[in-house]
Order: structure tokens, then C-alpha cells, then sequence
């Protein structure tokens, strides 16, 4: 997997997820995906629209993730999903503890409510 | 009757052979002119039932073998799959419930539930050294059919996954 970090509008910070998010993949991206996540308060939209597949060992970092920043005060965004990934992610009840967003104005929305 | 697989494969139970297992799903996938949504819901299932036997099934270290055989039938798919790792049988673990809020929501357990969402049906069957897992994906569209294995003629009388 691959990693890509943007400053995004309203200070959100964009992480860019790409790849096959299973054990293999995730491994690879762990470490740095949780410096930037769990480190620091933030507005965090990780896209997930390069993701090509999901196993749980992806929704577990992302969960891991999530609940760390929001001790830190933050929040954290799913982003532009495939169909595929986002009936993983549903199958799991992830979408009622992380928002999904398929588009800007409904990820800035999100973060306003979360 | 026939009870040749239409295609298997082996790989030792190491991680790095994940990827092994995927690239095998997408060759089945246009072999055998599965949809999308089919070939989605195997490489799931396939991916999370390994990554256990790879992870938990060889605590002494040893690396084990396990072999996955796919059947093609007209109006399902049966995949088999054998380890020689400690017993464990997937139907008969309770995965915990769907997370009510993010700070409830429990770090991992959700790769039995996936399987048994993505799956029509999964049966285990100890071994005597292992685990037999059948998995059942039904309509999975039009393609080249082969009978059933041995054992698994009737799938209604498998365990409905949940």
C-alpha cells in the first residue's frame, strides 16, 4: 500500500490510502498512518478511493485510529469509498462510528457533527 | 462422478503467500467469468479464513500447508479449504455485536463475522491433523460447471453461515 499525505481546505488534513488493505498491506502503512492520525488534533479525511480491497485487519487500524484522535479532540473521515470496500466497511457497522463521505461539502459537514 | 477440484492451489502458511491466494482468485475470476461482486465476495472470505490459519493456526512456529480447492457448479461455487494447523471451527465462534459507538467498538473480531456475511454457507469439519472448512457462494452467474466433491452433494445441509 501506499501513503500520501495533503493539506486540505478549512485545515483538514487528506490522507491518501492506495492499494489492497489486508495484512500485507496494512503493515506497510501502520506506523506512518498512525503518527499522522493518533499524534496531534485533527480534522483527518482519509480517502479511501484508491483502496481496492479491505479485510478486517484495515478496519482495525482504522478504528484504532479513529478512537485516538477522537481522545485527542479530533475526528476522522472516510472518504469516496468503492462499493466494494464501503459494503465491508457497512457489513461491520463501521459507517455509524466513522462518518463516510462521498463528496467535500458532505465530509466538511461530517467533522461539524462529529 | 466427477470430484476433481477446477482448480486448486497450495501455499505454506506465511503471510508473503496472501498475495499468492489473491493473485489465484483473479485468475479463477477469468477462467471461470465471475462477477465482480462473486469474485469480491471469495477473495474476502479467502483472505480473512488464511490470515487466521496463518496467524493463530501454528503457535509452535512450525509452517504448515494449507490447500484451497475450488469447485465450479452451475448454480454455485463450493471452495475447500484444509490446513494442518491446531483445531479451530469458525461456526462456532460468536464474533462480538456490532459497535454501538466508536468508543465501544472493539479493536479487532471481525473477520469471522465478514466471512459468514460474504458467504452462503460455511462448514468446518475437524481433521484428523487440522481443519476442513467448506464455503458455498451461490448464483454466481454463468459459467463452466463441474461437480460437486465428495461430502458436499447437498449443500442445504450445511450449516447456514450467519
Amino acid at each position: 500500500m501506499e501513503l500520501a499525505v495533503s493539506e486540505l481546505d478549512a485545515g483538514i488534513l487528506g490522507i491518501d490510502l492506495s492499494g489492497r488493505m489486508d495484512i500485507i498491506g496494512t503493515q506497510q502503512i501502520d506506523l506512518k498512518f498512525t503518527a499522522l492520525t493518533s499524534t496531534r488534533r485533527a480534522q483527518i479525511l482519509v480517502d479511501l478511493s484508491k483502496v481496492t480491497f479491505i479485510a478486517s485487519i484495515g478496519i482495525r487500524t482504522l478504528i484504532n485510529n479513529a478512537k485516538a484522535q477522537k481522545l485527542r479532540g479530533g475526528s476522522m473521515v472516510l472518504y469516496k469509498p468503492s462499493s466494494q470496500v464501503e459494503e465491508v466497511l457497512r457489513a461491520t457497522g463501521i459507517d455509524t462510528i466513522i462518518p463516510i463521505a462521498h463528496d467535500f461539502d458532505a465530509a466538511r459537514g461530517a467533522f461539524g457533527s462529529a | 462422478m466427477a470430484t476433481e477440484p477446477s482448480s486448486q492451489i497450495v501455499i505454506q502458511a506465511r503471510l508473503e503467500e496472501l498475495r499468492d491466494l489473491a493473485h489465484w482468485v483473479e485468475r479463477l475470476a477469468a477462467e471461470f467469468s465471475l462477477p465482480a461482486a462473486v469474485t469480491h465476495r471469495i477473495d474476502l472470505c479467502l483472505t480473512e479464513l488464511a490470515t487466521n490459519v496463518i496467524s493463530y493456526g501454528y503457535p509452535d512456529g512450525r509452517i504448515g500447508a494449507v490447500r484451497i480447492r475450488f469447485w465450479r457448479q452451475r448454480d454455485q461455487i463450493l471452495i475447500r479449504i484444509d490446513d494442518d494447523g491446531i483445531p479451530f471451527d469458525p461456526t462456532a465462534y460468536e464474533p462480538p455485536g456490532l459497535p454501538s459507538s466508536l468508543d465501544e467498538a472493539p479493536s479487532g473480531g471481525r473477520g469471522i463475522r465478514l466471512v459468514r456475511n460474504f458467504s452462503d454457507q460455511l462448514q468446518h469439519v475437524a481433521a484428523d491433523a487440522g481443519n476442513q472448512l467448506t464455503l458455498v457462494f451461490r448464483n454466481p452467474g454463468n459459467g463452466t460447471a463441474s461437480s460437486a466433491p465428495a461430502g458436499v452433494q447437498e449443500p442445504a445441509s450445511l450449516k447456514p453461515a450467519r
